[in-house]
Parts: C-alpha cells; sequence; structure tokens
C-alpha cells in the first residue's frame, strides 16, 4: 500500500509536467539508474505519453491546452467554493484581488487550517468570499439577536402573581431560631432567612445561649482605639465646625 | 486528478470518485458566532450580562461589581466607589449609598486583625470613615431627614451603646431582689457622639416630627450616656408620634444606584446585596433601652408611684406597636413585638418572654403588671394590651412561618432567585465550553505539526511532548489532592490526563495495526496517509451526528443541572456564606466542577477518538482533524444556545428585579403576601 518509491514517483510525475525544481533533476537521474521499479514505471509514463503525442516541452511551456486546462480547474474550484458569490466583472476581480491581498498573507495560513480552505494561498478570492460570508452572517445573526434581546428586555407579560409566587416558594430548612436573632448586636436583613447551620459562632458569642438577656458588656476596646476614635472625632467636629 | 493516498485531492471528491458533501462556509459560521456577540454587545443591559459571564467564565474572582459586597475584597473598589460618588456630588442618594456601602466592610465578617479589610491605608477604621462620610452628608443635605437618621443609626452601631453595669442592668436582678450586688462600673457615651446623635436627631425630628424614630433613638442616647432622667423624658414623648421610619429604604436605594454607577447595571444580582446585608444597627440598642426604661418603671411602683410607672410602660408598648405596625422592615416589626412584650412582662421573666407564643403565657408573665392596671382601675390599656398583644403573636407567628419559605438563605420569600441564578450559571457554563472549545483548537493546531512532523528529531520532541503533558498530570494532581484544589487545576489536570491517554490510545492503535497489517507508516508520507484516511471516511453526515450525540445530551444534562448550578452562582455562595465563614472545596467537590466546565471539549474528543477507531483512522489524527472540521458549526451551536438561554436569564431578572424593588420598598408587607401562612393543626 505504502510504496518506498512514492516521493520519487511524484518527482517523475512533475518532471513530466515540468514543475520539478532544476536541482532535482540530477537526484531523479541518479535514483532512476538505481531503481527497476523506478525505470519501469517511467517507461510506462513515456510510452503513454508517446502515444497521447505529448512531450516535456510542450507541458513545460504551459501553452495551449494545458493552460486552458488549468484555467477551467480555476473556474471550477471558483464554483465549488461557493454557489452564493457574485459574479464577478474582470475589473473588480482585479481590485478586489488588490484589496484581498493585503488580507491573504496574514489570514491565508489562519484559513487553511479550517477545512474546505484549502485552495486559498495565492488566489486572493477565498477570502474574499470568507469575508463576504463572515460580514452577511454577522449583520444576519446581529439583527436576530438584536430583535430577540429588544423583546426580552421589554417583557410585556405581567407580573407573576402572588398566589404564583407563594406557590413556587420552597419550604426550607428551619431558620435560626427567632428569639436568637433578638439578642443579635448589630442585625442584617439576611439573618431574618438564615438557617441555622450558618449562623456565626461570632454572632451568637455576644449573646449567651440559655439567657434571653442581652448581656452587656463592659468596654474593651483595643489598644489605640482611643486614638482612632479621636482622630475621627476631629475630623468630625471640623466637618460640624 | 490525484489518489486518495496523494493525499492532495480536493474535500469535496471522495476517494471513490463520487461528489462529496461540501462543508458547509466557514465564513457563515464566523459570521453568526461574531454578529451574535456584536448583537449582543450592542445592548447595554445584556453587555453587563455578557462581561460578567465572561469574566466570571475566566476567573471566578474576577467581577468587580461582586467584590464590593465581599467583605474580604471590597476595600479594593473603595477608589472606584468613591470616583462614582465623586461624579454626581449634589446626588443625595447617591452619597448616602457611598456612605453607608462599605460599613464594616460591606458584610456581617468580622475582618481579621491587621487585615486590609481592617483598616483602611490611612490608618482609620473604615466603619469611623463611613461616619464622618455620613456627618458630611447630614450636614450637605441637612433638610432631609433620612441623612440625620442613618449618621443616628451608624453611631449607634459602634460608639453610642449602651454599656451600664448598674442595678438598671437588664442582667442585674431587679432592685427589690435581696442580695442585689453593689454598683458596678458603667462606661457612658463620649460627649462628643452624644452631642452629634443631639444634632442629628434634633434636625431630623424638626424635618419630619411625626416619626417616633427621633425621641425612641433620643432616649437609647441618653441612656448610653447615663442621662437617665432625659432618657425617660424623651421615652415619654414616643406616644404622641405616630409611625415609625428609620428611612433605610434610602440606604438601599443609594447603594444600588452607586453600585449601577460604578459597575454598570446588573440588575437583580448587584441588587439583592444591598437589600440582605441591611444592618440595623440601633435595633438592640433600643431593645436594652427598653430593659432600662421597664426598670424605672418597676422601680416606680416600688414606691408606689403608679401612675409613672403605667405611663413608662405604656410609652414602651406604643413604641412596640408603632414600630409593629408602621415599620416597613420585617425585623423592624419583629423589634416591636418584643418591645410590647418587655413593656408588659415582669423583670425577672426576660428570660422567657422571648419564647412567648399564646396569651396564656403572656398573662401568666405579666401577672404584677395587670394587677397593676386593675389596681389603676384602667380597664381600657387592660384591654387594648391584651388585643395588641395578642397581634404582636399572631405577628411574630406569621414571620416565624414565612421565614421557612424563604427564597434562598438570606433572601425574602417570594423572589425568584433560583432560576435566575441557575439560567446565569448554564450561561456560563456555555461560555466557559467554546472558550475551552477555542483553547482545544488553538492546540489541535501545533499538536497536529507535532504528530505529523518530518525532522530528525521529530521523535525526540515527541517524547519530550509527552513527558510536558505528564509532568503537568504530575503537578497539577499532586496540587489538586494533596495542595489548595481549584476549579482551575482540576481543568488542567482533567485537560492533561485526557490527552495522555489519547496518547496511549493512539501509540497501542499504531502498534496493533503495524502488528496485524505488516504495514508501516514512513515518516514522509505519515500527514497524507492521515489525511486520506480521515478523508475518506468523514462527512458532513458523520459531523452532523457527531454534534447531535454531543450536544443535545450535553444541553439535557445542562437543564437537569441547573438547581445544582444555581448553588454555584457567585451572588449565592455570597448569600449562603453571608452569616459563616465559607469552607474551602476539597479536591472530590473541585473534579466534578471542573469536569463541568471543560465538558464539551472532552467529550469531543473522546467521541473523535472512538470514531477514529471505529472507522479506522488513527486516534490522534481524527481527533485533531475532527476538532478542525468541528470546531466552528460546535461553536455555533453553543452560541445560539446561548443566546436562547440569555433571553430566559434577562426575564428572570426583569421579574426579580421587580420583586427586589417591591420588597425593598416595604419588607413586611411583601414577606407577609408572599409567604404561606402555616396550616392550622387538626388534632
Amino acid at each position: 500500500m505504502f510504496d518506498r518509491c512514492w516521493l520519487w514517483r511524484r518527482r517523475l510525475t512533475c518532471r513530466a509536467d515540468g514543475t520539478l525544481p532544476l536541482p532535482q533533476w540530477g537526484a531523479l537521474a541518479k535514483h532512476l539508474l538505481n531503481c527497476p521499479h523506478c525505470q519501469k514505471a517511467e517507461q510506462a509514463d513515456r510510452a503513454l505519453r508517446d502515444a497521447s503525442g505529448y512531450s516535456y516541452s510542450a507541458y513545460s511551456s504551459l501553452g495551449g491546452d494545458p493552460a486552458r486546462r488549468f484555467d477551467d480547474r480555476v473556474v471550477a474550484a471558483l464554483d465549488l467554493a461557493g454557489p452564493r458569490t457574485p459574479r464577478l466583472s474582470v475589473r473588480q476581480i482585479s481590485l478586489n484581488t488588490i484589496f484581498a491581498s493585503a488580507f491573504n498573507r496574514s489570514f491565508t495560513r489562519g484559513i487553511e487550517l479550517l477545512p474546505g480552505q484549502k485552495s486559498v494561498r495565492g488566489s486572493g478570492l477565498a477570502p474574499l468570499a470568507f469575508f463576504t460570508q463572515l460580514a452577511s452572517g454577522a449583520f444576519a445573526a446581529a439583527t436576530i439577536t438584536s430583535i430577540c434581546l429588544l423583546a426580552s428586555l421589554h417583557p410585556g407579560s405581567a407580573p407573576k402573581t402572588i398566589r404564583a409566587n407563594v406557590q413556587s416558594a420552597l419550604h426550607n430548612e428551619p431558620p435560626v431560631p427567632l428569639e436568637s436573632l433578638l439578642r443579635i448586636r448589630s442585625p442584617r436583613a439576611a439573618q431574618l432567612y438564615a438557617p441555622p447551620t450558618r449562623t456565626p459562632s461570632a454572632l451568637l458569642n455576644a449573646t449567651q445561649p440559655g439567657n434571653a438577656v442581652p448581656q452587656p458588656k463592659l468596654p474593651r476596646r483595643p489598644t489605640g482605639s482611643f486614638d482612632r476614635h479621636n482622630r475621627s472625632d476631629r475630623r468630625i467636629a471640623d466637618l460640624l465646625g | 486528478m490525484n489518489t486518495a493516498a496523494g493525499g492532495t485531492e480536493p474535500d469535496e471528491i471522495k476517494t471513490d470518485g463520487s461528489p462529496r458533501s461540501r462543508p458547509v462556509g466557514n465564513g457563515w459560521l464566523a459570521g453568526i458566532v461574531l454578529g451574535i456577540l456584536i448583537g449582543l454587545w450592542a445592548l447595554p443591559p445584556v453587555r453587563y450580562t455578557l462581561s460578567s459571564q465572561f469574566y466570571f467564565a475566566l476567573n471566578q474572582d474576577s467581577m468587580p461589581w461582586m467584590n464590593s459586597l465581599d467583605t474580604r475584597r471590597s476595600l479594593t473598589e473603595a477608589g472606584r466607589l468613591d470616583a462614582a460618588a465623586a461624579s454626581l456630588p449634589g446626588d443625595y442618594l447617591l452619597q448616602v449609598g457611598r456612605a453607608t456601602a462599605l460599613v464594616e466592610a460591606g458584610g456581617v465578617h468580622e475582618p481579621a486583625p491587621g487585615s486590609l479589610s481592617s483598616r483602611a491605608s490611612d490608618g482609620l477604621d473604615h466603619t469611623d470613615r463611613s461616619l464622618v462620610r455620613l456627618t458630611l452628608v447630614a450636614r450637605q443635605f441637612s433638610t432631609a431627614p433620612g441623612a440625620c437618621a442613618h449618621l443616628a443609626r451608624y453611631m449607634m452601631g459602634d460608639r453610642v451603646r449602651i454599656q451600664r453595669d448598674d442595678e438598671f442592668s437588664p442582667d442585674q436582678p431587679p432592685l427589690s431582689a435581696p442580695n442585689a450586688p453593689t454598683r458596678a462600673v458603667s462606661l457612658p457615651a463620649r460627649l462628643r457622639d452624644v452631642k452629634l446623635m443631639e444634632w442629628s436627631l434634633r434636625a431630623g425630628e424638626r424635618a419630619d416630627p411625626n416619626n417616633a424614630f427621633w425621641p425612641t433613638m433620643l432616649a437609647t442616647t441618653y441612656f448610653a450616656a447615663g442621662r437617665d432622667r432625659d432618657a425617660l423624658h424623651e421615652l415619654l414623648r414616643v406616644p404622641h408620634k405616630s409611625r415609625w421610619d428609620a428611612y433605610i429604604y434610602e440606604e438601599v436605594l443609594g447603594q444600588w444606584r452607586l453600585y449601577s454607577l460604578a459597575y454598570g447595571d446588573q440588575g437583580a444580582l448587584q441588587k439583592i446585596g444591598p437589600l440582605s446585608v441591611v444592618a440595623f444597627p440601633h435595633l438592640h440598642e433600643i431593645r436594652t433601652m427598653a430593659y432600662l426604661a421597664r426598670a424605672y418603671a418597676d422601680r416606680a411602683a416600688a414606691l408606689g408611684q403608679t401612675a409613672e410607672a403605667v405611663r413608662l410602660r405604656h410609652a414602651l408598648a406604643y413604641l412596640g406597636v408603632t414600630m409593629r405596625d408602621t415599620a416597613s422592615w420585617a425585623y423592624e416589626a419583629l423589634y416591636g413585638t418584643d418591645l410590647l412584650l418587655i413593656s408588659t412582662t415582669e423583670s425577672d421573666s426576660t428570660a422567657a418572654q422571648d419564647t412567648i407564643r399564646s396569651l396564656a403565657k403572656w398573662v401568666d408573665l405579666s401577672t404584677d403588671y395587670l394587677r397593676l392596671l386593675r389596681t389603676a382601675k384602667l380597664k381600657e390599656e387592660t384591654a387594648w394590651l391584651y388585643t395588641q398583644v395578642q397581634l404582636g403573636i399572631d405577628l411574630r407567628e406569621r414571620l416565624n412561618s414565612a421565614r421557612q419559605d424563604a427564597s434562598y438563605p438570606g433572601i425574602p420569600p417570594g423572589i425568584p432567585l433560583m432560576p435566575l441564578f441557575g439560567s446565569w450559571m448554564t450561561g456560563v457554563c456555555l461560555v466557559q465550553q467554546a472558550l475551552l472549545l477555542v483553547l482545544t483548537f488553538a492546540l489541535v493546531i501545533p499538536g497536529y505539526r507535532l504528530l505529523v512532523l518530518q525532522h530528525p528529531r521529530a521523535r525526540l520532541l515527541r517524547l519530550l511532548s509527552v513527558l510536558t503533558v505528564g509532568g503537568i498530570i504530575g503537578i497539577s494532581g499532586l496540587r489538586l489532592f494533596y495542595g489548595v484544589p481549584s476549579p482551575p487545576l482540576a481543568v488542567v489536570f482533567l485537560f492533561s490526563a485526557t490527552l495522555l491517554l489519547l496518547i496511549a490510545i493512539h501509540c497501542v492503535t499504531l502498534l496493533c495495526w503495524r502488528l496485524l497489517r505488516r504495514e508501516e507508516l514512513s515518516a514522509a508520507d505519515r500527514e497524507s496517509a492521515y489525511r486520506s484516511q480521515f478523508r475518506g471516511r468523514w462527512n458532513r453526515k458523520a459531523a452532523a451526528s457527531m454534534l447531535t450525540v454531543l450536544l443535545v445530551p450535553g444541553l439535557i444534562l445542562l437543564l437537569w443541572l441547573n438547581p445544582i448550578l444555581s448553588r454555584l452562582h457567585p451572588v449565592a455562595v455570597l448569600l449562603t456564606n453571608l452569616l459563616s465563614e465559607p469552607l474551602p472545596l476539597t479536591a472530590r467537590e473541585t473534579i466534578p466542577l471542573g469536569l463541568l466546565t471543560c465538558m464539551l471539549p472532552l467529550m469531543l474528543a473522546a467521541a473523535l477518538c472512538l470514531w477514529g477507531l471505529r472507522r479506522g483512522v488513527a486516534p490522534l489524527a481524527a481527533v485533531c482533524l475532527g476538532l478542525r472540521h468541528l470546531v466552528f458549526p460546535t461553536l455555533v451551536c453553543l452560541t445560539l444556545t446561548y443566546l436562547v438561554l440569555l433571553n430566559g436569564t434577562l426575564r428572570a431578572d426583569a421579574e426579580a428585579s421587580r420583586a427586589i424593588n417591591e420588597a425593598a420598598q416595604n419588607d413586611l408587607h411583601w414577606v407577609l403576601t408572599h409567604s404561606e401562612p402555616e396550616a392550622p393543626e387538626h388534632n
């Protein structure tokens, strides 16, 4: 299945097409001398070409039929690349080619990574088709997106009834006992609906369980708090004049 | 035209010569993705949601508007909030919001000593800075009673506190009790603080004369200062007032406006924080004041001054009833019911007064006062008390029942936050899948080149790559299982483990093929062989099947996991951990989170590997080439799903916003109308 001489066969074909670089001709000739399989292949190709009436010079000049065949392949490739691509005049193609060539160098390598974009390099037309598709798709998608979201941003539906909300409410884990809420020194609204497992020990430290009365403690101000308070006092006094 | 083995045929021609389905134009697919993103970015409310989800998908700690609600990171946002407040210096609500935004660094946790949150850069305690700001606001907007109320409330949180240890202290036995201890030391509030309180409360009362808030706060201030006679005088003025308003709604509104100006409008998620962490620092002191006033009433009764005793208790009871009936916050109403019970029960029954659940128990604990009323022939007062106490007990039971219906820990009932959290987090999950898919695609390119590399040292490079992947697995695994686990670490671990597994499968497969077919791929034709293998078997049908098999169950799984995802929302985490320190994640918890994050790329790689094994394509080549073909269609599917989901998120956000607005306007009314009363027990 995998012939080791596959590379030489390709070079043989390239030489027949006239596209083999000159420095490789010597290596190919040397290989042909040593490899009987390639010699046979080369002879078979030569016989086929002789029978068809072609020669190396006719291929290498790229004149006549091969040139037309090349053009046909380009046109076929363009047709396959995008049936929705508008047909452009020769002048338009030239202008587009000039503009697209600026993008071509930077984007060709990236686009080639995507499937179906192998023919991008060097043509200058495929990036244009790509960007046309990109712009059209973006415009259509952006329009539809805006329309969809505008409807969501201004919903006309009436607010849910109270009953519906009540039904949607879940009976959760029992919250903190009501009695303990009244003993918190600086309560927050959230604590009214907090489950007991989330109550920090720090908050309950200010209250002593089993004793419903808050325990006013003598002040234990940290070191330096007087200075801090005095500084703040001065600022407040200044503000008040 | 060359053969398939040559690998140079166009994609449109199958190896058997039949025309092949051409892939959908990538320009269209990329355009759709780009267009949806542009459409989302064009609308400001959607832009904020999208950017928040994007930031959260990249880094869970990167949302600045969440930092202001988090104790540990709030001070880093002080500069931004200052700038927002400075942009509109004449906006009263905005200035109130800024002054109260970072009080106690935004949360209920006490910051660790020496931490960033505990002290600002200039050495001032942050609460003090807030008091300075509030003083400034009160001076600038002297005609606004709310400004005075905010200053008085926060002064009571730290500076003006009743710290007494005398015979009138609540924890001391009544005066008449035998073996009463000798007088201990009390610490009165500072004179400057008391003067400031007097100034603000008098100014507030001038602007809002019918509010019972002012004399009550003055009475509390005077008790804190040790000026008990003045305190009782102020308390006796309370029955002349008709309502209670601490202007807390202004604080919530101000913070909403401030955050909206600083971070953009983030909708309900931004509003719920200020509503939840709103503080009532004055209530505890008012309750202590009530104990002291009751002790004075008992003393008056003991001295035979029945009228004075009844007046004091009536003033307290009236205060409780006013708070219960006219306060707009459930917490204040709850304290109102408590003040009513304090005013009527005996001094030595304080331990049981909190637990009164029936009128009979109240009568048991209020024997002396009811006897006093009978002695004074105040039948109307007695009847009024019976009615009010019954109403208070009913309200307590109703609130206690309503608390069971909380829509989320720390959130009043009836606010539809769970759907919003779930929808938001599902969106984040989709964004994460898309980002990781793009990242995987970006990694596939060098990976594939390395796989087909024709270089004398290609084998060495491949070996080094495998060793690198192994090293990443080792380091991330060690940190995950023996260090500090985190979801990004779990993602790295899962990604590298999957990659190593794919490499192993690839090597084993090639070895098996070599043994079975006695064929060997030379370095020169490896690329063309892989390409021809893949192109010969891949078509549009295979791509569509692959997308359907992966995306449909994946999206169903995401919808199924919606309740679990909702608990991972940052606001949900903040609310859940509001009253306790958050627990660190374990490796067992982070691996499912990481799996959820990178589910699609991993599943895609696994599916392509299996497809390659089944169709005789080298597994790694199948993954690399398949990803190249699937990345844009998958991104389009993800983006369209995200768009649909975002519609639901925006609707849920609008509904939750509306609910939060109503709840903030009258919290008590909202709670009572959005919870089910407890069904009566049938014995």
